[in-house]
This record gives structure tokens, C-alpha cells and sequence, in this order.
């Protein structure tokens, strides 16, 4: 296990836990090795399982059209650290984008069942995790909604002159 | 004169195209040749099931892999330029140009 992971420290979901709150945590995580290339989920599948990166660099992708054919558009990636899937924490637990390793990469892998169950078993602790989740998310919509509007901006400067 | 003024003119023109057919992208080229073939000489299943030229087919996914990873500078230079709203919102932060290669 990376030194990181070990102390929790560097990992965005269990930012701010102590020791002793981070240790039930520990040993729910598997490691998981991707060559790069390897698929980690497809959009649409059931989102049983959220993973830390402890190495490498995970792309999301979602389907474009170029020039009349399907293709996997990067629109976001994540290095050590960061969180992916976290879909499996919330209803209706389905991945809505796809996952694959840019390079060699390891994970450590979180059933979602098991982190709720964890959570609930430690409450002081699971207000911790979600507060880091909600933290997450938040920056993410946030910048998705920065990037929408900066796109709307283009097309109506594009549209309209 | 008028003649030789009128060759000269059209020698530059054709050299211009020339140099411009040069310049296209690569792919350019290869749409116009398909193009430029006459719809009746193609029987519509000759050597294919259908009646498309398959030299379009055979390029389309190196057209595609290349538009695929200019998005991807595009979405890497748009979520570096967002970060910097995000830290300090304003509307000219939201507006900051970013160093796309779709958008400059």
C-alpha cells in the first residue's frame, strides 16, 4: 500500500480523518492494476464500486459523434489521490461515463456497500467522508458548469456575432 | 500581347492553385480524387456491398483519431482556464481565453 494511502493523507475522500478513523477504512480497499488501454467501467454499468488512484491516470470519457461515427471524447482525467466512481456512493448507483487508464495504473477499489456500511457504523467519521464527497462534487459541477457556459458563450458569440 | 498577358495571368493562377492543393491538409486531397469520380463509372457494388468509394472509409478514423485528440487539448486547456474562475469568480476570469487549439 502507498504511503499515502497508508495515512489516508493525499486522498481526497479520507482528507481530514485521524488514524484511528481512517484504519476501518483500510483494509475495505483491493488493489486493483490496469495496463494502459484497460477499460475500469463503460457508461450505463451498475456502479457497485468507487476507486482511489494510487498511481497513474484515469480518463473519463463520454460518446461524440466525429464525422458520423461513435468515439470516446476525453472530459476529464484524474491522477494519485483523487477519487473515481464515485457513482457507486449514490442512488441510482450507474456509471454515467466511462473509464480507462491513460497509462499504467494502480487503484485501490472501495465496494460502495461496504463504504456505506462504514460510514453508518462511524458516524463521526462518515460525516467526514461526505463532507469530502460533497466537497468533490461541488468542484466538479462547478467546473462543468464553467466549461458549459463558456462553450454557450463561444456558440452564441459564433450564432449571433 | 494580350495573348501572352492572358497566359502569364493563367500560368500564375494555376500556380497558385497548385500551391494551395499543396498546403490543404492531407485528407483534402483524397475527398476531392473520390469525389471527382463520376457516379455512373462506380458500379455500386464493385469489389464493396455498397456503393460508397472505400478509400473515404479507410481515412475517416485517422481524420477521427486526429479531431479526437484535439478535443483533448481542448478540454485540458478549457478545465486549466476554468480552475482559475473557480479560485477567483468573476465574469472575466469566466471569460478568459484558454490556450485551446479550437478556440485560437
Amino acid at each position: 500500500m502507498a504511503a499515502a494511502e497508508s495515512s489516508g493523507a493525499g486522498i481526497e475522500l479520507f482528507r481530514g480523518l485521524s488514524a484511528s478513523q481512517i484504519a476501518p477504512f483500510r483494509p475495505l480497499g483491493r488493489p486493483v492494476r490496469l495496463t494502459r488501454g484497460s477499460s475500469l467501467f463503460r457508461m450505463g454499468d451498475d456502479a457497485l464500486t468507487l476507486y482511489v488512484v494510487r498511481s497513474g491516470r484515469i480518463a473519463f470519457t463520454m460518446p461524440i459523434d466525429v464525422q458520423g461515427t461513435s468515439q470516446d471524447a476525453l472530459v476529464d482525467e484524474k491522477g494519485p489521490g483523487s477519487l473515481v466512481g464515485w457513482s457507486a456512493l449514490a442512488p441510482p448507483h450507474r456509471y454515467t461515463l466511462s473509464a480507462h487508464a491513460l497509462e499504467d495504473s494502480e487503484l485501490s477499489s472501495f465496494l460502495g456497500v461496504e463504504l456505506r456500511a462504514q460510514i453508518v457504523l462511524d458516524p463521526a467519521a462518515g460525516v467526514v467522508v461526505l463532507l469530502n464527497l460533497v466537497e468533490l462534487l461541488g468542484h466538479r459541477a462547478q467546473q462543468t458548469q464553467a466549461m458549459w457556459l463558456r462553450e454557450l458563450q463561444r456558440t452564441l458569440d459564433t450564432r449571433l456575432g | 500581347m494580350i495573348e501572352i498577358v492572358a497566359l502569364v495571368g493563367a500560368i500564375v493562377v494555376m500556380g497558385g492553385f497548385a500551391v494551395f492543393v499543396g498546403l490543404a491538409p492531407e485528407r483534402e486531397p483524397q475527398r476531392a480524387q473520390a469525389a471527382d469520380v463520376p457516379s455512373d463509372t462506380v458500379p455500386s457494388r464493385f469489389f464493396g456491398r455498397g456503393g460508397e468509394p472505400e478509400v473515404i472509409v479507410e481515412r475517416e478514423p485517422i481524420a477521427a483519431d486526429a479531431a479526437l485528440r484535439r478535443l483533448e487539448r481542448h478540454v485540458r486547456a478549457e478545465q486549466v482556464a476554468v480552475e482559475g474562475f473557480l479560485r477567483l469568480p468573476s465574469a472575466e476570469n469566466l471569460r478568459r481565453r484558454s490556450a485551446s487549439p479550437l478556440v485560437n
